[in-house]
């Protein structure tokens, strides 16, 4: 009788004791890492309206992936390259041009209270010129895709070798705010890892450029940890 | 105390290998080019072409300079716990430079040599030897480390349980514990290399002849769409890259017109404890130091 009493004591201390540890540890957290982490950004930046509306490949924003390890945040220099004449979305402008072809008048410049903010941080004013008074500051992005220090993970070799941005980030072309869509474990690279060595060139949405044939997926520990 | 008792353990066992080495690569030269130029794993079929990492150190270069063990140190993020450690026999040791006894067999000997600082420039570089033949992955009980298809015995450190068998069982002291957390002063924080995962405590760690590099321009090469190039490799880890007489080349021994292919084919090539059958593939040359003056060398 003792016995069955102390292994009833026994599992329900142990129940209480995972459940302490399952609510008080953050180590926890690694077992499903960071999915769905959805930072708020300094600007609301629409990966949606840019990538999905507008089709701007991942590529022209995120240079860095196909000759780097990291894919980058570009610089706000690069969004200049649009937006030193788009100051505004298309609706607003013709909000506005619509207004001034009613009241008779030339169509102002607006600009956007998010490219307000962009502009601020190259040190120019809401009008997309520079101001003298406004002193550069680069925007704080916040980080979502964070892998431990221990992983090393290439851009490069897997953008030029035909792997899809959206395998890995998801469907990004319809967030506006970016979300971690996979797991971003261990169990989940080594998954696609494995079934592409079995299969070699799996179908995926492949780029034109990209090398389909010859790839050599390790599954080796230190291709990833060293 | 045990550091020192370590050093010289190590010494007069470099010395025992380097001065008796050629009487057993003559009686055992088959099994010397067999281990030399391993065939290519059969389980790594599949991709006809794997390298198979060396590292070649001319003795009658090394200087003992220190730059390697320096530059290892750095490039790696091994933190510099200080004298005391070093004292406790704690330090974190991937490339050591030990004092050759020069020639000297026996107790006697190796005292006369000192005695008379024979050559004060007689050091050898001990880097992990990968051997081909690990006696450390056999012991590990959570495979932790193993001998990749390119020849390298990789250390996971994230898998380490910290039980330090493979210190134990590898003949050369290449292992270290980490018997406490890393840390590095305000001032060299800025120094630690993003490129390689810094160490926990409770970890044993290791050379890895600089994995990190060897990816880095494997990676280069494919995305210029060619093969890495031999002379890109020869200076690639970082004791080779600082070396200043180039004592230590490094490249891929399956590659038969690499020059640490050639190197290694040298008479004058001899492996640490070879007679173990642990099949190093660390390589040294040394003149036969027990009577050729060092005129005679090469």
């Amino acid at each position: 009788m003792s016995v069955a009493l102390n292994a009833k004591t026994f599992l329900a201390a142990m129940f209480v004791f995972a459940l302490v540890a399952l609510f008080s540890s953050a180590d926890v957290q690694l077992l499903n890492g960071q999915q769905g982490y959805t930072p708020d950004q300094p600007m609301a930046y629409s990966h949606r309206l840019h990538a999905g509306e507008l089709g701007i490949d991942c590529l022209y924003c995120h240079y860095g992936a196909r000759t780097s390890r990291h894919a980058g945040v570009p610089p706000a220099e690069l969004c200049m390259n649009c937006h030193g004449s788009v100051t505004a979305g298309m609706d607003a402008s013709a909000l506005e041009k619509a207004a001034a072809e009613e009241e008779g008048r030339e169509a102002r410049q607006i600009t956007s209270p998010e490219l307000t903010k962009l502009y601020a941080s190259l040190g120019r004013g809401p009008d997309g010129q520079l101001d003298e008074s406004i002193e550069p500051k680069p925007l704080e992005w916040v980080r979502v895709h964070n892998l431990p220090d221990f992983v090393y993970f290439n851009h490069s070799v897997h953008v030029t070798r035909g792997v899809a941005c959206e395998s890995c980030h998801g469907p990004v072309s319809s967030m506006d705010k970016v979300r971690q869509e996979g797991s971003m474990t261990m169990g989940w690279c080594i998954d696609c890892h494995r079934s592409q060595g079995v299969t070699k060139a799996i179908k995926m949405e492949t780029r034109d450029d990209a090398e389909r044939k010859d790839m050599h997926v390790s599954t080796d520990c230190a291709a990833c940890h060293y | 105390m045990s550091s020192t008792t370590r050093r010289d353990l190590l010494g007069g066992l470099s010395a025992a290998a380097l001065g008796l080495g050629l009487p057993s690569l003559a009686q055992e030269g088959e099994e010397q080019a067999e281990g030399l130029a391993p065939e290519p794993n059969d389980s790594a079929a599949p991709s006809a072409k794997r390298a198979n990492w060396g590292m070649v150190i001319d003795l009658d270069l090394c200087t003992g300079c220190s730059a390697c063990v320096v530059s290892c140190r750095s490039e790696n993020n091994i933190p510099l716990n200080g004298r005391a450690d070093e004292a406790r026999g704690c330090e974190i040791d991937w490339m050591s430079l030990l004092p050759l006894k020069n020639g000297g067999s026996s107790a006697a000997d190796s005292a006369g040599a000192e005695g008379e600082h024979a050559d004060p420039s007689e050091f050898i570089p001990i880097p992990c030897m990968h051997c081909d033949n690990p006696a450390c992955i056999k012991v590990c009980p959570v495979n932790a480390t193993y001998l990749n298809d390119e020849g390298l015995v990789a250390q996971i450190w994230d898998r380490c349980i910290g039980c330090r068998y493979c210190m134990t069982a590898c003949p050369y002291s290449r292992r270290s514990f980490n018997w406490k957390h890393p840390e590095w002063a305000e001032e060299h924080r800025n120094l630690i290399n993003p490129d390689v995962a810094t160490r926990p405590d409770g970890v044993v760690e290791k050379c890895t002849f600089c994995y990190h590099r060897i990816r880095t321009a494997k990676e280069k090469a494919r995305l210029d769409g060619r093969e890495v190039q031999d002379s890109e490799l020869q200076q690639l880890p970082a004791c080779a890259s600082v070396c200043p007489p180039r004592a230590i080349t490094f490249g891929d021994l399956n590659d038969p017109e690499s020059e640490v292919a050639h190197l290694a084919a040298s008479p004058r090539a001899r492996r640490l404890l070879e007679h173990l059958g642990t099949k190093p593939k660390v390589v040294y040359l040394s003149r036969d130091r027990r009577e050729a003056p060092r005129s005679k060398a090469r």
